[in-house]
Order: C-alpha cells, then sequence, then structure tokens
C-alpha cells in the first residue's frame, strides 16, 4: 500500500524538478578537476612532509572539503561560485557575519521566497534568516538557543556512512555554553529542565526493517551527559514530542508509538521509568504540550487531515479525559503555541474563514478563488497582501486550570499567532506575525502565495492585562 | 529540434512529429519505461503507447516542459504494465526504488486516497524545492525516474558508495520533514 501511495505521490510531483532531472548536465569537468587536483595536492603535502606552502596547500584544501560538506549537509547551492567563492561563504557563515554578497546569493537562491521579501540583504536580515531557515534555532527567553549537528561515518560493512554522532550546543548571545556529543541516536529535541536539559532523539535506521526507539537524556549545566536511556514500549516505531518538568523532580514524556498511540511515561530523575500510559488517538503528531491543573494539555494535529486545533487533556497519570476541537462555524483555527501562565494555559492561534474547496488548498482557498475571478495570473502584490491579511485573524486563547475549552482572550486582524512564552520578568510574551507583503506566484510547485510578515511582542502580566505591544523589527516568511 | 517546434508539428497533424519526438526524446522514455520493467520489448510498447498518448493530447495541450510531460506519460504507461506483471516478476529499479523510500512512510493507514495522496506530492515538492540541484536532481532520477545507483554514480561522476550514502541522507531528511510537519507520521 505505501509503494503504491508513494508511486502515485511521485508521479505527480512538479513537472519541473522531472524535466530538470531529465535535463540535468553532469558536473563540470573544471569541478570533478578540482576535487581530484585537491586530492593530489594533499599526497603530494604528505610526500614532501616540510614547507610552508606545502602546509598551506593542505589547509586550503582541508578548508575546501570542510566547505563542501557544509554545503551539502545545509541543502545550499553551489550554483555559480567559484573554488574561493565557496571557502568565502562558508567562512562567512560559520563565522556568523553574513557581510558576503555571495552569501545572500547563495541564500537567496536556497530559501523559496525570500527574493521577493526582503529587497535588501543585511547582516542582521541574512543572519534570522539562516537562523530560521538552516539552523532552525529558536532562542527563548533566557536568551538561550540550542544547535543540533550530525555528524556521518562510513560503515564499511554496510557500504555508506551512517551516523557517528549527534552535536548538541547550547550558546547565549552567540557564546558558548556547553557542547554534548551523542553516539547512539539522532538529537531531535531539547527543553530546559530544573535538573538541566532534557535531550530526546531516536535510533538511526538504515532499513524499515529496524525498529526505531525513542532515546531521552539530561544534560547538566556544564554540559556533562548525566544519563541516557532508551524507552522500550514494544513499539515498532517510537518518537518523543515533548518533555514536561512535573516541578517534582519528575519528568513527563510524551510520545507517539507506532503512528496511533500517544504515551506519557514518568521518569524520576535518574532517568528510571515509573509510569507509562498508553492511548489509542489514531495518526495525530503531537505539536504542543503543557501542564495543565494537576494534568496535561496536548495540542494532536495532522495537515493532511486538517486537525489543526485538536487538544486532549490527559490526567496526571496520562489517561484521555476530554478531546476538545477549537472551532467555530465560519471559520477554522490552527494553533501554533500552547503556554503555562498565571495559573491557566493560552494558546496562540490563527484563524481563517472556512471554505468549500475540495482541492486541499483550505486555509487559502478564498483568496486563490478571488485571483482566478480576477482572471489575471499576476494581481498586484497590494491586492494580493490586502486578500491575505482579511483571511487571517491572530487570536489568543485562554483555558482555565479547571479545564473545559478555550475561549478567545485578544485576537488582532490581518496577522497570524506565533510563539507564546513566559519571559524573564514574569510576562506572557506573544508573538504576532503582520501579514506585510504577499505575491501570487503560481508557477511554482512549493506554495501559490509567498511573502513576509512584521513581527510583534505583545506581552501581558499575570492578571492578563496587555502591559505593552512592541514591533520587534523582525520578519517572518510566509508561504502557503 | 526545439520543442516548440515539435509541439508545433503536433498541431499541424503532420506525421514526422512523432519522428521528432522519437529523435529528442525517445532515448530517455525508453530508459524511464525499462527502469520500471526492467524488460526492454515492454518498455518499447509502452513508448509506443505514450507517443499516442501525445499525439492525442496535442493539441489541444501545449506542454511545456515537453520532456517532463512526455515522460509521465511513458511512466504511466509502464506503471500500468508493471502492476499487471506484477504477479509474475519482480525486482526492476523501480521495486528496488520504492522500497527504499517506503521506509520515509511509517505507517501503512496514513494515506487513504487520492486527494491524500496529492497532499504527500505536495509535501515531496517542498521538500525537493529546499534541496540543492544536485540533490534535488539526485532525488528525482533515483525515485522518479528509477536509475540504478550504478548509473548515478556514472552520471555525477562519483563512487557508488557515495551515491548510497547521499539518497540515505536525503531519505533521513524527507521523514524528519514529515514527522517534523505531522505529515504522514
Amino acid at each position: 500500500m505505501k509503494k503504491e501511495i508513494i508511486s502515485h505521490a511521485l508521479g505527480e510531483i512538479d513537472a519541473r524538478y522531472v524535466a530538470e532531472a531529465a535535463e540535468y548536465a553532469p558536473p563540470t569537468a573544471r569541478f570533478a578537476r578540482v576535487r581530484r587536483a585537491a586530492a593530489a595536492a594533499a599526497c603530494l603535502v604528505l610526500l614532501a612532509g616540510i614547507g610552508f606552502g606545502a602546509f598551506a596547500v593542505a589547509a586550503e584544501a582541508g578548508e575546501y572539503r570542510a566547505a563542501v560538506d557544509f554545503f551539502e549537509e545545509n541543502g545550499l547551492s553551489t550554483e555559480g561560485l567559484s573554488r574561493a567563492e565557496l571557502k568565502a561563504v562558508y567562512r562567512d557563515i560559520t563565522t556568523e557575519r553574513f557581510a558576503s554578497e555571495k552569501t545572500a546569493e547563495v541564500l537567496r537562491r536556497s530559501v523559496p521566497g525570500w527574493e521577493i521579501s526582503q529587497e535588501e540583504a543585511t547582516p542582521e536580515t541574512l543572519a534570522a534568516l539562516w537562523e530560521q531557515n538552516f539552523l532552525r534555532e529558536r532562542t527563548d527567553a533566557r536568551g538561550i538557543s540550542y544547535r543540533r549537528e550530525y555528524s556521518y561515518t562510513r560503515d564499511e560493512s554496510l557500504g555508506f556512512d551512517t551516523l557517528e554522532k549527534s552535536i548538541l550546543t547550547c550558546r547565549r548571545g552567540g557564546e558558548t555554553l556547553w557542547t554534548a556529543e551523542f553516539r547512539d541516536f539522532y538529537v531531535e529535541g531539547c527543553a530546559a529542565m530544573s535538573a538541566g536539559t532534557a535531550v530526546w532523539g531516536f535510533t538511526p535506521t538504515w532499513s524499515s526493517a529496524q525498529p526505531v526507539h525513542a532515546w531521552l537524556a539530561l544534560v547538566a549545566e556544564d554540559g556533562a551527559v548525566r544519563w541516557q536511556r532508551r524507552l522500550e514500549h514494544g513499539f515498532q516505531r517510537e518518537s518523543v514530542g515533548a518533555v514536561l518538568d512535573d516541578g517534582d523532580g519528575t519528568w513527563a514524556v510524551l510520545s507517539r508509538g507506532d503512528g496511533k498511540f500517544l504515551c506519557l511515561s514518568r521518569l524520576d530523575a535518574e532517568g528510571n521509568e515509573l509510569h507509562t500510559r498508553r492511548n489509542e488517538v489514531g495518526n495525530l503528531g503531537i505539536w504542543n504540550a503543557v501542564r495543565l491543573g494537576d494534568g496535561y494539555l496536548v495540542q494532536l494535529g495532522n495537515t493532511t487531515s486538517h486537525d489543526t486545533a485538536l487538544l486532549l487533556r490527559l490526567d496526571r497519570d496520562g489517561a484521555a479525559q476530554e478531546r476538545i476541537t477549537y472551532e467555530a462555524e465560519d471559520c477554522a483555527y490552527h494553533i501554533t503555541g500552547m503556554a503555562s501562565f498565571g495559573g491557566a494555559v493560552y494558546l496562540s492561534a490563527y484563524a481563517v474563514p472556512i471554505g468549500t474547496d475540495e482541492g486541499g488548498r483550505h486555509e487559502i482557498a478564498g483568496i486563490l478563488d478571488m485571483i482566478f475571478a480576477q482572471g489575471s495570473l499576476e494581481p498586484p502584490p497590494e491586492t494580493v497582501t490586502a486578500a491575505v491579511q482579511q483571511n487571517y485573524t491572530a487570536v489568543l486563547l485562554v483555558c482555565d486550570a479547571a479545564g473545559g475549552a478555550p475561549r478567545t482572550f485578544y485576537s488582532v486582524p490581518g496577522s497570524l499567532g506565533g510563539a507564546l512564552e513566559e519571559d524573564v520578568a514574569g510576562g506572557l510574551v506573544w508573538e504576532v506575525e503582520r501579514v506585510d507583503t504577499v505575491r501570487f506566484s503560481p508557477h511554482t510547485s512549493a506554495y501559490s502565495l509567498y511573502g513576509s510578515c512584521r513581527v510583534f511582542r505583545y506581552t501581558f502580566d499575570a492578571a492578563g492585562t496587555l502591559v505593552s505591544q512592541q514591533d520587534s523589527g523582525e520578519t517572518s516568511m510566509y508561504a502557503r | 529540434m526545439d520543442d516548440e517546434r515539435i509541439i508545433e508539428l503536433f498541431w499541424a497533424r503532420s506525421e514526422t512529429a512523432i519522428a521528432a519526438l522519437e529523435e529528442k526524446y525517445g532515448a530517455l522514455c525508453r530508459r524511464v519505461a525499462q527502469q520500471i520493467l526492467g524488460d526492454s520489448r515492454d518498455g518499447e510498447e509502452c513508448v509506443s503507447d505514450a507517443y499516442l498518448g501525445v499525439w492525442n493530447t496535442v493539441p489541444p495541450r501545449r506542454p511545456d516542459p515537453l520532456a517532463a510531460y512526455v515522460c509521465r506519460i511513458v511512466r504511466n504507461q509502464a506503471l500500468k504494465r508493471y502492476h499487471a506483471n506484477r504477479a509474475q516478476k519482480r525486482g526492476s529499479q523501480y521495486d528496488a526504488a520504492l522500497e527504499e523510500l517506503a521506509d520515509c512512510l511509517a505507517s501503512d493507514t496514513s494515506v487513504e486516497d487520492e486527494v491524500e495522496a496529492r497532499e504527500l506530492s505536495r509535501a515531496l515538492d517542498r521538500f525537493l524545492a529546499s534541496l540543492d540541484r544536485e540533490s534535488r536532481v539526485l532525488f528525482v532520477r533515483r525515485y522518479w525516474y528509477s536509475d540504478s545507483i550504478e548509473s548515478l554514480a556514472a552520471l555525477f561522476r562519483v563512487r557508488e558508495h557515495t551515491i548510497s550514502a547521499r539518497l540515505w541522507r536525503l531519505r533521513q531528511k524527507l521523514r524528519r520533514e514529515l514527522e517534523r510537519k505531522g505529515e504522514f507520521l
């Protein structure tokens, strides 16, 4: 069944990719020679053994190989770059200077839609772009960010590269606080706990016949890995979606098993499993989770089935208490963030009108209908932007600790609700992404509308009063 | 002959249109069919059927790009025949490539109908859009055209194990992307 679905889906991919692959010319002889020349140069250096010139050649070759690997790992395009330019971009990004025009060119080619939404490439916008689209690092309210990297090594028995180790780096303000390495699993996520940092991930595999286990670890403040353990729940495939600090030295670990079970496991400070409970919920991912009163509130989701505002309330032992879909007669909600604050749970979301289309473009169906009704495939950006602004409303919802359905607490028209978290000053910060400029792109396969949003930060105090509203000066990408 | 001229020949109902199509894309079409079917005679018949398909649909269509259009028809013809033959034989490059990619979808029950397969296709498009050109071509050549590892190694002028490693990383990346977005978990 799976193979038929994949075959069907592959048959529908964008014709341009099919054509591109058919028309692909092999790497130029020049490029191939460069790589071989680098290897030859390195050999000559070894033979000579001494001399600054030889050392410089070896160092250059090493840097070039590192740069090529870096481009490959991050999916960056090397098209049109000379050897020197490739190294320069590599240095520019890894030293976080983002000052080179070539860096802007490379990122422009590698991030769909960005070339229109950002007219000028400043080091700040490039750094933000890099962070959002490649590192996927997010700096939390404490100024902490985590970077995940993976290194690979060739397994001679298999004949290809396998994971050597995952490297997790904790940083604050550009300074590395610690680095931890994990050889048994791909690091997939982490969260700050009272005892340190909870890290989770999954077993690397190279065949569908191998089971995929979920892993957990605790990293202390100095970067030492205190413990790591594999979850053993009898699933063929298990992954962790969230880890919550219970505040009493234990963790609540929310995981998915075999694509249909939601598990809540409680671990003590040493990583020993004290309890586990599974609920069959169907093919739904864990999108968000927070503590709610004595239990938990979990957002489950699946974009294919359009479950974007489905909440499951669990008791302390992980038994499902209530399943809530937040919806209205005339609009659909997409929950994008959750946070416990002031004894309640707040949900960041955005609302869009309910469409009647059956083509799978529910969120933007009305906008596309409007564009097609006008009969032009090049509508002015201001027309598209206005339609997109009209389509979205950012909504902040609140649930009290006793449970019950969420209710609207605050709304901002023309915007999308973004991240939500408590800041160090004890306020609740809600990011609101105001639709700024959007264009229509009928020829692009990955999206039809793209542009940028301006990020505003709304701060509420513990009583729920709006105390400030600030333009962060940051932008986020919009693509649908 | 450029694609526009070939399409004009089809529009003019000229008998030389198919010859022109064969001259320009015949080898590519035969390879697409053969990779799926693993049999040159079956492949040849699919290509002939596909040319007839182009003749019947151009006009009214003006496909752009023409290569993708004709290859897609060949692929569909080859898949029809593949499914018909499947009970008797396996072991084509198409089988091998799909086997690899099936690992990216963890559940057998997550996608049930054509609309959802279209959503997966869109997710694949997004994934392909995020890749550099070389990686994208590698992915499409392996999983759309069902090219063998050996032929890809020759195309990219690298060793076979390098191709295997790159494909493995791409599949890992695709699986992570699908999981991250909550799709096809």
